[in-house]
């Protein structure tokens, strides 16, 4: 489902990272570790079309998404990528429901309640829906980024250091929440971390070399 | 979720921030809209009043207060004219003039004041009677529609008027009543507010001469605190006594008429209204000023008319078109000094909303950055922030047009009370459309930056951070 080509970077002060190359099918995942300043995040960002890369290209259900445009390439984020990052952001204004509301709109959906309402259920958050961000917990917070990345049912979620705060309980929950989720949708999940425990969880890893080192 | 409901939420989640700029932007756009509507209808109850009016005159003092008392009813008289100084403008044939209209001022029923003129009034204001006729006697009145709607006054009614041009109940004539006699259709000028008269109704009123078709059945009255110094000397304690006397009016004497009952011994025959050469012909007498109305305007012995009163006789001449000017001139300075006044507030409401806008982008910026993850295009940034500004703005004018209307409503009732001006607070200001383009404007201005902050973001590099 996504496939990368010789991807590479170049920093604006000329460093060059260069990336192996990447394939990963539908209801696959992948596990990137890497130290910090690996590029873990850059590759992220460049999978995520939110960085284009200065050689190589990423094929996403046969799109080179860097030859799109900047519009069309906003739009096919929102309908095809998924992201869940660390720090979950929400806008603090609106309630947890309206948050997922909002990225279901802003993925060229219509808004589907009855999804979301299953999809909170699913991820034990229903009873906090109209609860604003800031009265969430941590732990919910984190479940709402999931909603957040999966109410497209996209076909590839990226996951940045999602479990490096996390105690060995609750990292294997949310992996087992992610890996749920990319089940029932059909969706390839690539997670980048530096966090070892994951290996246990992925069949799938590459290590990204410190390109400082 | 739309885009506006969003921008809605996120104003309304820092109410304290919203306070803050709804009170600097409302305060500024009403202030701006109050004196806009204030002025407007000042100008036009100015003009309405106008009546072609070329010239006043009356005693020596200031022309602008002799023509706020004469035309518009809110000051007090310069003073009274002899009929003597008088005659020659309210000669017909006088060369320069069409119309002359005498006024005599002096008196009020309930705080509207009674004016002794000529029927010619109605056609000064383009007035016409509603009900009943003009007068033809002494104490005979018509009074305009404002008076009698606010009064409940109705042909065939009478009063009494009390002495001096506020209502006060303890200076009353209650020795004549006026009978009114017709009620003038509202005309939207002075007109409306005033009670109109025979000339000789003012005079008699004060001199104690009552016809008796006008006399009460019991004359029985009281004088508390009058403040006329009368001719004759006697004691009026608490005994009746027919009398026929001439009072002068000098009223910077006080006299003492409390709590007696008198009778005064009418004259037998009705006092027909005053033509004009028996008003030219009681040069003992005295008026309070006279409008006139030029034959031509160009003449050059027109031209030199007013300059020539004030010069050589004991009157005073002021031309309205020429004191309004002034007084507008005056007012606009300092109208103008609060509009600059609003105007800067406006620009420091515009400001507050630029640098809270700015500054909340420090902290929003993961969120924003989030949003353009899950797909939103840079141009929905640019809207979702200038809509921030422009609801901002909105809700600045809606709350500021609505403080002009509360501010303008309180004040039209306090005109009123004080000097029956009858302002409408209920009309929309033409202005108000460029009023509320202004704050849009503003609103826009002082997110588009923060809004080409948030258009241009760097995901990457933010997200990085």
């Amino acid at each position: 489902m996504i496939q990368t080509n010789n991807l590479s970077h170049t920093f604006s002060d000329q460093v060059r990272i260069a990336f192996p190359d990447i394939s990963v099918g539908q209801k696959e995942s992948l596990l990137i570790l890497g130290e910090s300043g690996a590029g873990k995040t850059t590759l992220l960002h460049i999978l995520g079309g939110m960085l284009k890369p200065t050689d190589g290209n990423v094929q996403l259900i046969g799109e080179n998404i860097y030859d799109l445009s900047p519009r069309r390439l906003d739009s096919f984020r929102g309908d095809h990528i998924g992201m869940v990052f660390q720090q979950a952001h929400f806008i603090p204004s609106i309630s947890a429901m309206e948050n997922i509301q909002l990225a279901q709109r802003i993925g060229s959906k219509k808004v589907d309640n009855k999804a979301i309402n299953h999809l909170f259920d699913r991820l034990n958050i229903g009873h906090r829906k109209n609860a604003l961000p800031a009265e969430l917990s941590q732990g919910e917070r984190q479940r709402l980024a999931i909603a957040r990345a999966f109410i497209n049912k996209p076909s590839l979620v990226l996951a940045d250091e999602l479990t490096s705060a996390l105690d060995d309980t609750n990292c294997a929950s949310v992996i087992a929440l992610l890996k749920e989720q990319s089940e029932q949708i059909g969706t390839s999940l690539i997670m980048v971390t530096h966090d070892q425990r994951l290996k246990e969880y992925f069949a799938n890893s590459i290590i990204l070399k410190n390109w400082n080192a | 979720m739309s885009w506006i409901r969003l921008a809605w939420k996120n104003i309304v989640h820092e109410p304290l921030t919203l306070l803050l700029h709804l009170m600097l932007f409302a305060l500024s756009i009403g202030l701006m809209y109050f004196l806009l509507m204030l002025n407007d209808q000042l100008v036009k109850k100015f003009d309405n009043n106008l009546a072609e009016v070329d010239l006043v005159i009356g005693a020596k003092g200031s022309g602008l207060q002799m023509i706020l008392c004469s035309m518009y009813h809110v000051d007090a008289p310069t003073g009274n004219i002899s009929m003597a100084d008088a005659k020659p403008f309210l000669n017909p044939k006088h060369p320069l003039i069409k119309t002359s209209l005498p006024l005599s001022l002096g008196d009020n029923y309930k705080g509207y004041r009674i004016v002794g003129t000529e029927h010619g009034v109605l056609d000064f204001y383009k007035a016409k009677l509603a009900e009943g006729r003009l007068w033809t006697h002494s104490l005979e009145a018509v009074v305009g529609a404002e008076v009698a709607s606010a009064l409940g006054l109705k042909i065939g009614d009478r009063f009494y008027s009390s002495h001096g041009l506020d209502e006060a109940d303890d200076l009353s004539h209650d020795h004549a009543a006026l009978t009114i006699v017709g009620i003038v259709a509202p005309s939207g000028s002075v007109l409306d507010q005033l009670i109109v008269t025979d000339t000789r109704t003012v005079w008699d009123v004060h001199d104690h001469q009552v016809s008796p078709s006008s006399a009460t059945d019991n004359d029985t009255h009281d004088h508390a605190h009058h403040d006329h110094d009368h001719d004759h000397d006697h004691d009026h304690a608490h005994h009746d006594h027919d009398h026929d006397h001439d009072h002068d009016h000098d009223h910077d004497h006080d006299h003492d008429h409390a709590h007696h009952d008198h009778n005064h011994a009418h004259h037998n025959t009705a006092s027909p209204m005053l033509a004009r050469a028996d008003l030219i012909a009681s040069e003992d007498k005295e008026i309070t000023s006279m409008l006139i109305r030029y034959k031509n305007k160009t003449d050059f012995r027109t031209l030199s008319l007013a300059r020539n009163i004030n010069a050589n006789t004991n009157l005073l001449a002021a031309a309205p078109p020429m004191v309004l000017n002034m007084l507008y001139d005056k007012m606009g300075l300092g109208t103008r000094a609060l509009q600059f006044l609003a105007l800067l507030i406006a620009i420091v409401s515009g400001l507050s909303i630029f640098i809270s806008l700015f500054n909340s982008l420090r902290t929003r910026k993961y969120e924003l950055a989030l949003l353009r993850v899950t797909g939103a295009k840079p141009g929905s940034l640019f809207g979702l922030i200038s809509l921030e500004g422009i609801i901002l703005a909105l809700l600045g004018f809606i709350v500021g047009i609505a403080l002009a209307y509360l501010v303008f409503y309180l004040f039209a009732g306090q005109l009123s009370d004080r000097y029956h001006y009858q302002f409408n607070p209920w009309v929309l200001h033409p202005s108000i459309g460029w009023i509320l383009l202004g704050s849009v404007g503003i609103g826009f201005l002082a997110a588009l930056f923060p809004a080409i902050k948030a258009y241009s973001m760097d995901i990457h590099h933010t997200l990085s951070q």
